[in-house]
């Protein structure tokens, strides 16, 4: 038996097409997921929804379906302004978007990490969580043992609002007046007085991500700049600028450890509390010191 | 006198296919956006590939679900496609793959540039020994996939990236080997399949036992060697009777009709008695 092209040509659409037409009439040609997370196998949490298997193309209220949280919470946490988008559509890729200027990756795995610490459930480590989702695990996740906030405290990306140092430069009264650029954005380095803050903030003003989600400013610069309160400021820092001990912490709300090498943004983060409210406050106790 | 102009079917079936993936993919980019035309079915590039099946089958035994952007069209997709292999060899590379067809494609600018010499610059040696290189692909994807549970290919998947390029979804390794890819079939037909598709690979075992095959009947050859010049996969068809080389694709390009220019001798036949006997000589 002999096959000519003809032959092959009919049999492959035959094949190919009436398979899928097949496969389809007999519901085994989903092309989406069908975003029930696969269960937990072994150990004490069998047979509950695993935290691992979320999906970029999970919305919020897939998340809510199968982890039980609130697409409410998950907006807050991720900083996504429910005014502005529908956090039930809202897909955990699109985090990905939102914070495309982190210095560390903050998308699904960061969500997996998120839900599997809200709910106590294990979860592959290593993912970045943004400053405000640490917060609501720090004031809602029941039973957070002590190594998950420790964990959280070494994996937490510092969101600024506005440019890089605009915030913390508000304050130098003295300041000449920005230079602005050919293409509106503030130069590095130029000083930003209070009459400009508006103008500074409006400038690099979180820009309208997919969904319409605001993209908030990511802090990259770590290195320690004289006087400049950032995420990896220690208490002997502030010290050493001139502010006394005493002050710190009624200032932000919190007790200090003995420990003057600690970090006063992980200090602020574990009394969940806002680095980015401490941080201006912080400064202004810098800026009075000078 | 007008001479009839034969029809290509092979090359409809590869514009039929193109054009679905296409639509579907294109689709799937509009949707994202909110403006999808809703007469056309959508659905992401890894949800229509079968390849997406293969990679899944350990996190499917062993979990019951499937690896990250694999769905159940990629598993159904799969099964469809080793039956029509085991059948016919692999006549999804030949006959379906977009990929495939867009290697053809750019191919045919080189055939112009080269002439006879187009597809027989790599040494006949080095040809074969990077024809292996797929099998090393396809192994490490399995394994990578299996461990990761990640569709760790997607990152270096130049079919992927060709029909993703305009959205964020691409990956830049991805971009980089398809423009390779595209350069390379400049100089040799088909690269990508020959050297290191990984589907390719695993639908080629298929030649070693499908029913329907390439047989050469000796008896009738004119040793023309034209069946070896047309084979896009370097095939030495010329020296085998009963083709059952893992690179054919089953494109049907050597048969008597196509490149065989006497009747009756390169066929794509199921064994008969006369036949068997002959290859058993």
């Amino acid at each position: 038996m002999k096959l000519s092209k003809t032959n092959v040509f009919v049999a492959v659409l035959i094949i190919m097409l009436g398979g899928v037409v097949l496969a389809y009439s007999v519901g085994l040609f989903s092309v989406e997921s069908k975003k029930e997370a696969a269960l937990i196998k072994t150990g004490e949490f069998a047979g509950q929804a695993d935290p691992n298997d979320i999906r970029g193309s999970y919305s919020f209220a897939d998340i809510e379906k199968n982890f039980g949280i609130s697409p409410a919470l998950l907006a807050k946490a991720f900083g996504i302004d429910a005014a502005a988008v529908d956090i039930l559509a809202y897909q955990c890729k699109e985090l990905e978007d939102k914070y495309a200027a982190a210095p560390e990756e903050i998308g699904t795995s960061s969500v997996r990490l998120f839900v599997a610490f809200m709910i106590g459930r294990p979860v592959e480590l290593g993912p970045f969580l943004p400053e405000t989702a640490v917060r609501v695990l720090m004031e809602n996740a029941d039973g957070l043992t002590a190594d998950r906030k420790q964990y959280l405290l070494e994996h937490t990306v510092v969101i600024g609002q506005s440019a890089e140092g605009a915030g913390v430069k508000a304050s130098q009264a003295e300041a000449p007046p920005p230079v602005e650029e050919p293409d509106g954005a503030i130069p590095k380095n130029t000083e930003v007085s209070p009459a400009n803050v508006s103008e500074a903030a409006t400038v690099e003003e979180p820009s309208v991500g997919q969904g319409g989600a605001s993209s908030p400013t990511v802090e990259h610069t770590q290195e320690k700049a004289v006087g400049e309160v950032k995420g990896n400021t220690t208490i002997f820092d502030l010290m050493s600028w001139g502010v006394r001990r005493e002050d710190i912490g009624p200032a932000i709300g919190v007790e200090l450890p003995s420990d003057n090498g600690a970090k006063l943004r992980d200090l602020v983060i574990a009394a969940g509390k806002s680095f980015e409210d401490a941080k201006v406050i912080l400064q202004n106790l810098v800026d009075k010191a000078k | 006198m007008l001479t009839k102009k034969k029809i290509n079917l092979r090359l409809i079936s590869q514009i039929l296919f193109f054009i679905i993936i296409a639509a579907i993919t294109v689709n799937h980019s509009l949707a994202e956006q909110g403006s999808a035309v809703e007469a056309v079915p959508s659905a992401s590039i890894h949800a229509v590939c079968p390849f997406g099946g293969v990679v899944s089958i350990y996190r499917f035994v062993t979990q019951g679900s499937f690896v990250q952007k694999v769905h159940e069209a990629s598993f159904s997709l799969m099964v469809i496609v080793f039956f029509s292999a085991v059948l016919f060899g692999p006549v999804f590379c030949g006959w379906v793959c977009p990929f495939g067809s867009f290697q053809e494609w750019v191919g045919k600018l080189g055939r112009r540039f080269f002439g006879r010499r187009y597809n027989s610059l790599v040494p006949r040696k080095a040809d074969r020994l990077l024809g292996y290189l797929r099998y090393l692909v396809l192994v490490w994807v399995v394994y990578a996939t299996a461990v990761s549970a990640k569709l760790v290919f997607s990152t270096y998947d130049p079919y992927s990236a060709l029909f993703t390029f305009w959205t964020s979804e691409v990956q830049l390794t991805a971009v980089a080997i398809l423009i390779l890819v595209i350069l390379a079939s400049l100089f040799v037909e088909r690269p990508w399949c020959k050297y290191a598709c990984p589907y390719g690979a695993l639908l080629g075992l298929t030649n070693l036992v499908r029913p329907f095959s390439i047989r050469r009947e000796p008896s009738t050859c004119i040793s023309c060697g034209k069946c070896d010049r047309t084979c896009p996969m370097n095939i030495k068809v010329s020296e085998s009777t009963n083709v059952r080389d893992t690179r054919c694709i089953s494109c049907m390009e050597c048969t008597s009709g196509s490149a065989c220019p006497v009747k009756e001798t390169v066929e794509l036949t199921a064994p008969s008695p006369r036949r068997s006997a002959n290859e058993a000589e």
